[in-house]
């Protein structure tokens, strides 16, 4: 024990517990030391703790570094943003209006400005849970965010899929959520290689690691994936089976999909114009449908589920129409009957099986994008007068389809509901969330219209008003914020929840006027 | 000019940040007007009044008719946010008869107070003053003589025995040196007391600390062989606190003075601003304290990366010291500021200054050339020639540093503890970068 450490534990046990004198400390504190000897033992202890202390902080020395220097950044040809435009973005991170963040990025990519360096750690921290802000994120952080991104691994989603690295012997070794990221990883620079790993050892898989890993196929699908999933259609547990049948139901040229068109026996039978003298009535053309009499093995192999779920009033062979029609892209049939897709949705709504048809029609068009089909479904969504229906397609998801539609179609196509009756304006506010950000001048100046319109004229909130206003927010041209600052909203009391919209409206619309301002947009 | 950022810092707490934002909006104002020197507006809330806020842009001070004891209240912030984001909803026009009202009691208040300062010091009776001051001397001299007892019962049954003290141990040390009117002795023992219940290696920073505040008490003993500044030094610590009328009679230093940093401390319901300057021409540091109780806004004018020409006193001591912002006359951008060419000097420097301020704590350090390491974990800054000292700050910041160097040398301003340096600031690829903190 050195003379430093004797010291420290006299003092941590006390003088009355032992008896032994101040050690001897090196020569440079000796005469001062000597000056304690004529103290009290305890005042002795106290004075030389304290000369110690100031002893060794005044003699403390730098440590001498060895290790290679580090590398430096490379320059960046991008110039960073102004100071006031980092002002928001600091705000943003530091959490007022976070929504705001992908439209800040936007808007600094598109000016080709980047991130201030000290706001970089920030953005690269938040796009490690928010994966949807990575791509716009990686365009603003510039060299400098790469840079730093090598350096915390953390934050390998910033690097270009080739930069990153990986170690495929953790494929071998590695613990499930180990082969699970160097999977995914794989997935976007080099997808075969990864199926390539995977049938590798897919044999002497548990199930719970084919469940695991066959979701990750999803990144990155082609056709060529069909062989692998194929197999996997014939696993021993159930939901590696489900989780293969819907991937392939996502490749439009799959065999899979191919058995499922073949299942279908439908039948376009044209219509006939009535005859008034030999009294004879029209009929429309309907889709005239053939359905197998049970559900086979093939089908159950190809993910069909027998049996609908209790309560939806659909009955079984109508259910299975509806799943065989769902991986079908929609556009096959325009193509065989050479028909619009319209007129299809027209025909099918005239025959027995309108229901079936119409949802997986809705379902296929999910899953495969086609914009002619998005539109004839939402005009029928919106002109069907059975309100049951409606809400039935709306929990399906079929506003989605609006993001299918390019933006002038989409906002024509909502503002449309306007002019209509009373029942169909009001599935104007739950069309707005699903338009998407950006919208026209003239379309936010009509909903801005429409706002004003509802609160003056009715009583109750039609439904999704709040959620409307909400999306609104982000949404609507900013050149309109003075307007609707200025504006004297009058809101029928009512109306629970809306007034925190419409303060919530005018907040995040200043912010954003004065924000892409600062950006020179 | 009153920017977003600058109005919010005003906020007395987070909460009232929110709620004047929400409240920042024109529909929930009427009346709204302005002049030269104030704004004001009417605000509807929950009752059948509204209320009437006011603002003397030029200071700024706040008046509201609402009950709410935070200052300034929501109502004042919204009022300040709605005029920079939308000033055309302010009229200029003449104020209404309760502003004039407000802002003539202003005037009259402003104008009473510098009539004041002769006649009070007339007053003042020499002989009063001086039994004062000696009651106080007595008093801590007592107090002195208690803690050096208490000290040694402590050295006598070891440090390690501190950590199974019951609770309120400490407090009541500390409560006794406040009776003894030392709040300084008061604020070491806390200090003491928050080392042995932290968890870690306590150990050796407690005995540090017990030492030398040991040989502070002894010093004070024989106060009248030391030299004036050294004296000065050791009052302050003990918690003697100088008269800042008397102080600003004294001579300043004119310079230009660079804002480095700016930092928050929170003790129970006081807030103290500490801002460190560094003078262009004298080199000297000067730190800049700003009190403010309860919900009481602090001084916001001192912002970092700036530049103020300015007068300043420095209270007595050795540098680096607090200082007294006498006159200001004007202020501009900041420009890259000297310092360190090394760790080594810098660690020298501080060496000097303890030899002759045994109890120095901190000491301001701008190092001119070094970069960021993380290093197993662990944050450094590395010179030129390799040497490299501890960096004490959150992960968070480290990155940020790092960032900002992007691998090559930049300047950061810091305060050195003795064995860690802690960020205050950064001037990296011609701008300079300050770390905001706030510590409660």
């Amino acid at each position: 024990m050195n003379w430093h450490d004797q010291l420290l534990k006299m003092a941590l046990l006390g003088t009355e517990r032992q008896s032994s004198p101040l050690p001897t400390p090196p020569k440079t504190l000796a005469e001062s030391f000597a000056r304690l000897a004529g103290l009290d033992r305890e005042s002795a202890l106290l004075g030389a703790l304290g000369l110690v202390a100031v002893y060794r902080l005044a003699g403390r020395l730098p440590d001498q570094d060895s290790t290679p220097r580090p590398t430096v950044c490379p320059a960046d040809e991008h110039p960073v943003c102004s100071p006031g435009a980092s002002m928001f973005l600091s705000r943003i991170l530091g959490g007022e209006h976070p929504p705001l963040l992908p439209e800040l990025l936007g808007a600094l990519d598109s000016v080709g400005k980047r991130v201030p360096e000290e706001l970089i750690p920030g953005l690269l921290e938040q796009g490690r849970s928010q994966s949807g802000i990575r791509t716009l994120s990686g365009k603003v952080i510039g060299e400098r965010g790469k840079w730093l991104a090598a350096q915390n691994p953390g934050w390998g989603w910033a690097l270009a899929a080739k930069e990153g690295a990986h170690n495929e012997a953790v494929w071998e070794t590695g613990s499930r959520e180990e082969r699970l990221a160097l999977l995914s990883h794989l997935r976007l620079s080099s997808p075969s290689r990864a199926v390539a790993l995977l049938e590798s050892t897919w044999k002497d898989e548990t199930a719970e690691d084919r469940v695991a890993f066959v979701g990750a196929i999803e990144t990155g699908l082609s056709s060529s994936d069909e062989p692998f999933l194929e197999t996997a259609l014939d696993d021993r547990r159930k939901e590696v089976r489900t989780a293969a049948a819907q991937l392939l139901m996502k490749i439009p040229s799959s065999s899979l999909v191919g058995r499922m068109e073949a299942r279908l026996k439908l039948t376009w039978i044209e219509g006939t114009p009535g005859k008034i003298l030999q009294l004879k009535r029209a009929t429309p053309s309907h889709i005239d449908v053939a359905l197998p009499g049970d559900c086979d093995k093939s089908m159950l192999r190809d993910g069909i589920e027998p049996k609908p779920r209790s309560g939806t009033g659909i009955g079984e062979k109508a259910w299975w129409l509806e799943q065989m029609l769902a991986p079908v892209p929609p556009a096959r049939w325009p193509d065989r009957w050479s028909k619009t897709p319209a007129r299809i949705v027209e025909a099918g709504l005239a025959g027995e099986w309108s229901r079936a048809l119409v949802n997986g029609w809705v379902k296929a068009s999910l899953r495969h994008p086609d914009p002619a089909w998005a539109k004839a479904l939402l005009e029928y969504w919106t002109s069907e007068d059975s309100d049951q229906r409606r809400i039935e397609l709306y929990s399906a998801g079929i506003l989605e389809l609006l993001s299918q539609l390019d933006k002038a179609t989409a906002e024509d196509f909502v503002a449309g509901l306007t002019r209509r009756d009373r029942l169909t304006r009001s599935l104007f506010w739950l069309c707005l969330p699903y338009l998407g950000t950006g919208w026209s001048l003239s379309f936010s100046t009509l909903v801005v219209d429409q706002l004003r319109s509802i609160l003056g004229s009715s009583t109750d909130a039609p439904p999704g008003l709040t959620e409307a206003i909400r999306h609104a927010s982000l949404a609507i041209d900013p050149e309109l914020a003075s307007d609707i600052a200025a504006t004297d909203w009058q809101i029928p009391s009512q109306m629970w929840g809306v007034p925190a919209s419409i303060n919530n409206l005018i907040v995040v619309a200043q912010f954003r006027r004065d924000m892409l301002k600062e950006l020179g947009l | 000019m009153w920017t977003v950022d600058r109005i919010l810092a005003l906020a007395p707490d987070a909460s009232s940040v929110k709620s004047g934002r929400e409240l920042a909006i024109a529909r929930k104002w009427s009346g709204l007007g302005q002049t030269k020197r104030a704004i004001w507006g009417e605000c509807q809330g929950s009752g059948t009044k509204p209320y009437q806020t006011e603002i003397d842009t030029s200071e700024p001070a706040f008046r509201c008719t609402c009950p709410s004891r935070k200052f300034p209240c929501k109502h004042a912030l919204a009022l300040f946010l709605l005029s920079a984001a939308e000033p055309n909803l302010f009229s200029v026009s003449v104020p209404p008869p309760w502003v004039q009202e407000w802002l003539k009691k202003r005037d009259e208040k402003a104008a009473e107070q510098t009539r004041e300062k002769p006649s009070r010091e007339a007053t003042s009776d020499p002989e009063a003053a001086a039994r004062r001051v000696a009651a106080r001397e007595s008093k801590v001299t007592a107090g002195i003589a208690e803690l050096e007892g208490w000290l040694r019962d402590v050295a006598r049954q070891g440090l390690a025995n501190l950590q199974q003290q019951p609770f309120g141990y400490f407090d009541r040390v500390a409560a006794r040196m406040v009776d003894a009117q030392a709040p300084g002795l008061a604020r070491q023992v806390r200090q003491i007391s928050a080392l042995v219940s932290s968890s870690g290696e306590w150990h050796a920073a407690a005995s540090e600390r017990v030492g030398r505040l040991f040989l502070l008490l002894q010093a004070y003993g024989r106060l009248d062989s030391l030299p004036p500044e050294l004296r000065a030094d050791i009052r302050s610590l003990i918690g003697w606190t100088e008269k800042q009328e008397e102080l600003l009679e004294q001579p300043g230093v004119q310079d230009d003075w660079d804002i480095m940093s700016l930092r928050v401390e929170e003790d129970e319901r006081l807030r103290t601003q500490r801002n460190w300057l560094l003078g262009r021409q004298t080199g000297r540091a000067a730190l800049i304290l700003n009190f403010a109780y309860g919900n009481a806004p602090l001084d916001v004018s001192l912002v970092p990366g700036t530049r103020i020409q300015a007068e300043l006193v420095f209270f007595p001591g050795l540098s680096p010291s607090r200082a007294l912002i006498r006159q200001k006359q004007g202020t501009g951008p900041m420009t890259m500021p000297a310092g360190f060419q090394s760790v080594t000097a810098a660690l020298e420097t501080y060496g000097l200054l303890l030899a002759q301020n045994p109890w120095l704590v901190r000491l301001p350090v701008l190092l001119s050339s070094v970069v960021p390491i993380r290093r197993e974990e662990r944050w450094h800054l590395r010179d030129g020639v390799d040497k490299s000292v501890r960096l004490s700050a959150s992960d968070e910041t480290c990155w940020r540093l790092l960032a900002l160097s992007g691998g090559r040398p930049m300047s950061v301003f810091g305060e050195w503890t003795g064995d860690r340096l802690e960020p205050l600031g950064v001037w990296a690829e011609g701008r300079y970068v300050w770390f905001y903190r706030s510590l409660s």
